[in-house]
């Protein structure tokens, strides 16, 4: 059967234009995947940010009854946890992310300061909560890492040509990291 | 066929259907189907890998990804630290602290890991490819320890129990007497059928003991270990962990990770590699068997690779001097055969020659222009040339051997010689491959097979070898490698056994005792001083060894036998007179000694020739007993 010039050409184009139809479908699952995965990791961080929010006041309460006078310190860490609950409405993942490290830091200047105060030091619950505190800090440091690794592949995915065009069209776009603070960045000062 | 005889058998055919359906049947309702996983989750439960991959693999067994996940999470628990220097993972070194963990947390199939990784270490280091064996019974006897002590662990914590329960194999068992009976009828009929009348009844005796037989066959049938069966705690937990595999497998970028990346992912990395979504690592490991061609070697106290040939072609590889001069002297006897066939080999007729120059002579032309003789005498010059060559090779060969020391990389069976067509072949000879710490590559040599239990693999020997031949003649270990210091691994008993001794319901004989051969319990020197003259030891299987002179006359014989067999041996060999204080029991007399220790059974015959030995006998006796 002979075909006119014009009948294979519109061929040729229809099956091209249903293959980059296939290829567009394919990439927004796999965009569309990797960006559940994205949300679904940050749910995994929201869960653990939130169980330190609830170990801090009872933190807080029992240093009080040991080092009441170290009010700056004290104060510092409820307001961080304010600041950070506050955060968890905020969409910016940047801005959460700096609100929790700044609780990391008072955390750690409390968990010092207790190094000063035998009595606190042996005090059971105190010693509960820290270990309760010390796990949900190494859950929150892996669930970063399995948020960051999502976030990663969803990056390189909307960015890669031609997926990028994909993601462009449907608005598909990969959140911040949730790096950590400039403070835990800079080199460790030692004096002697 | 007779009606009554079709019939016998069509119910034994019936029957064993019948029982065969029953347990498949039992199969079938016992197999374990994978458990809905839970909803994804990152929270890790307090199970360790190797467990989670059994729950994972459906109760059937751990696979090799069970000691692999283990290795990754003790690397994680900081046990050990993987370092990976360049591109490829596996190029990944293990480096052991200095001030590691306690131990004393460990479970037995992780305690079991960490000792074979530490005992590869050379300078706390060791590559992670160079943890694989180099024998494969030790390889398979190892991992089937770990996988039992794995199982164990399964069933101690609940998660887990024998797939075919013991009441189910006793009904198996029981029911097995039916088609055993009915086949044991149908061959008695057949026997009764076809036997002169002088000889009839016999298939009566023939059916009871075909029911015996069948009976133990069946039974062994339904005791075989089929894996293990899922207890309801157990897919619970199982559920949770296929959670955690969903979580794992929906990051893309985890499969890709190396085995190094375990120091920044800790005990995800070998949970991953249980739950098979860690493929990356778990591709860069390997814990079973290593190659025989490019094997690592710590001598010098580095680790290092070794490129090994084995040399194949040559008649001449491992034969002793004599056997040589012998293949010399029938080259040159088949040369000088040839060079008489090439005078005897007619001639060319002159007419088809042509005119000849009187120079030549005609009778030399003709005696050079005939092909046929022609290549007989190039043969005969082939195999004279070759036999003295062989000759005086041989001859060099023998007085001029080479001292080499080095660490033993590889034994293997290399030369066989047949038996006979209902008996295996023997190997006579073993590659035996060292590093000497000259080069990197390196080619095997030939051992004599029954040195080959002499040294392991790892151990650092001094041996004298014939270069042309390649023949080990001598063989000194100078010092046991990390490995054979570990005790053998190798085990025949069954997987449920294994799991039982791991549970501590069975008890256990030492592996390194239990594959002692019968020559290790008495020295040759020990009998050379009993006897007064030169012995030399030869063993002749695992269980039995014999003593001879130096010019090969016998002097005495001993034999070594463990667990139930064990036993009808003592029955036969307790007579003669007590000899109080050795072992558990032991008797002499004149021909020799028996004693009974545990479960071994030590006899020591003495021959004609040993005979002058039996004073000395309880001193010999005292000896045994003390090795055992």
């Amino acid at each position: 059967m002979n075909l006119s010039p014009m009948v294979i050409a519109v061929i040729v184009i229809a099956v091209v234009a249903v293959l980059v139809l296939f290829w567009a479908i394919r990439t927004f699952n796999v965009l569309v995947r990797q960006r559940n995965q994205v949300r679904a990791s940050w749910a995994q961080i929201d869960v653990q940010l939130k169980r330190r929010h609830d170990l801090v006041p009872n933190l807080v309460e029992t240093v009080r009854g040991y080092a009441g006078h170290e009010r700056g310190t004290l104060d510092a860490v409820v307001a961080a946890r304010a600041g950070a609950m506050a955060a968890g409405v905020d969409p910016s993942i940047d801005r959460r992310a700096a609100a929790e490290n700044a609780l990391t830091q008072t955390l750690g200047r409390l968990f010092a300061l207790a190094e000063a105060y035998p009595d606190l030091k042996a005090n059971q619950n105190f010693l509960a909560l820290q270990s309760e505190l010390a796990n949900t800090e190494d859950k929150i440091a892996y669930a970063r890492q399995f948020y960051n690794t999502a976030v990663q592949a969803l990056d390189n995915t909307a960015h890669s040509f031609p997926s990028l065009f994909v993601a462009g069209a449907t608005g598909i776009k990969p959140p911040g990291y949730f790096q950590a603070s400039g403070d835990e960045q800079a080199p460790v000062q030692v004096r002697f | 066929m007779p009606t009554n005889l079709a019939i016998a058998v069509a119910v034994a055919v019936l029957a064993t259907a019948a029982w065969a359906g029953l347990y498949g049947l039992i199969l079938l309702f016992t197999r374990s189907s994978a458990p809905s996983p839970a909803p994804a989750t990152m929270d890790l439960g307090p199970e360790p890998p190797a467990v989670v991959n059994l729950l994972a693999n459906r109760w059937t067994r751990p696979d090799e990804d069970a000691a692999e996940a283990t290795l990754l999470d003790l690397a994680g628990r900081r046990f050990y630290e993987i370092r990976q220097p360049g591109d490829e993972p596996v190029h990944s070194t293990i480096h052991l602290p200095s001030s590691p963990p306690s131990d004393a947390g460990l479970l037995p199939f992780e305690q079991r890991l960490l000792s074979r990784i530490r005992a590869a270490a050379v300078g706390g280091v060791v590559p992670l490819t160079a943890l694989t064996f180099r024998d494969a019974g030790q390889a398979r006897g190892w991992r089937r320890r770990f996988d039992a002590e794995v199982v164990a662990h399964a069933r101690r914590l609940g998660l887990s129990r024998r797939r075919i329960s013991p009441a189910q194999i006793a009904l198996l068992s029981v029911s097995a007497l039916v088609p055993s009976v009915a086949i044991g009828f149908a061959l008695a009929l057949q026997i009764e059928r076809t036997a002169a009348p002088e000889d009839k009844g016999g298939g009566w005796a023939a059916m009871v003991i075909a029911i015996v037989v069948l009976m133990f066959s069946f039974g062994l049938v339904a005791g075989r270990y089929r894996g293990e069966r899922s207890t309801p705690a157990g897919r619970e937990v199982a559920a949770r962990w296929l959670g955690v595999r969903d979580w794992l497998a929906g990051h893309d970028a985890f499969a890709d990770l190396p085995p190094a990346a375990v120091m920044v992912w800790d005990r995800y990395l070998g949970y991953g590699a249980a739950v098979h979504v860690a493929h990356a690592a778990t591709a860069a490991l390997d814990l079973g068997m290593g190659s025989k061609y490019l094997v690592w070697s710590s001598f010098g106290g580095e680790w290092h690779r070794v490129k090994v040939r084995y040399p194949r072609f040559f008649d001449r590889y491992g034969q002793r001097t004599a056997k040589l001069v012998k293949g010399g002297v029938a080259r040159l006897v088949l040369g000088g055969m040839l060079v008489v066939l090439t005078r005897t080999l007619p001639d060319v007729a002159p007419a088809e020659i042509g005119p000849l120059d009187s120079s030549w002579g005609g009778n030399d032309i003709s005696a050079v222009t005939s092909p046929t003789r022609l290549v007989a005498a190039l043969l005969a010059a082939l195999f004279i040339v070759w036999g003295l060559y062989r000759l005086v090779r041989a001859v060099v060969d023998h007085y001029t051997p080479v001292e080499i020391t080095g660490e033993v990389l590889w034994i293997a069976v290399w030369r066989t010689a047949s038996q006979g067509e209902d008996s295996p072949s023997v190997p006579w000879l073993h590659h035996y491959a060292l590093d000497s710490g000259g080069s990197d590559r390196t080619v095997a040599w030939g051992l004599p097979s029954e040195w080959s239990s002499r040294s392991s693999p790892g151990d650092v020997v001094r041996i004298s070898v014939r270069r042309w031949s390649r023949r080990v003649v001598a063989l000194t270990v100078l010092r046991e490698g990390a490995r054979s210091l570990h005790g053998g691994f190798d085990t025949s008993d069954n997987t449920e056994n294994l799991v039982l001794e791991a549970l501590g319901e069975r008890k256990s004989v030492p592996v390194a005792v239990r594959n002692q051969p019968a020559t290790a319990v008495l020295t040759a020197e020990e009998v050379a001083r009993a006897v007064g003259a030169q012995i030399k030891v030869r063993e002749i299987g695992p269980i039995n060894g014999l003593y001879e002179t130096l010019d090969g006359k016998p002097v005495a014989m001993i034999q070594m036998q463990r667990g139930p067999m064990a036993k009808m041996w003592w029955a036969a060999a307790k007579r003669g007179t007590p000899v109080p204080g050795i072992g558990d029991e032991a008797f002499m007399s004149e021909t020799g000694g028996a004693l009974r220790k545990a479960d071994a059974v030590v006899i020591l015959v003495l021959h004609r020739g040993g005979r002058t030995a039996a004073p000395h006998l309880p001193w010999l006796l005292g000896q045994v007993a003390t090795r055992l």
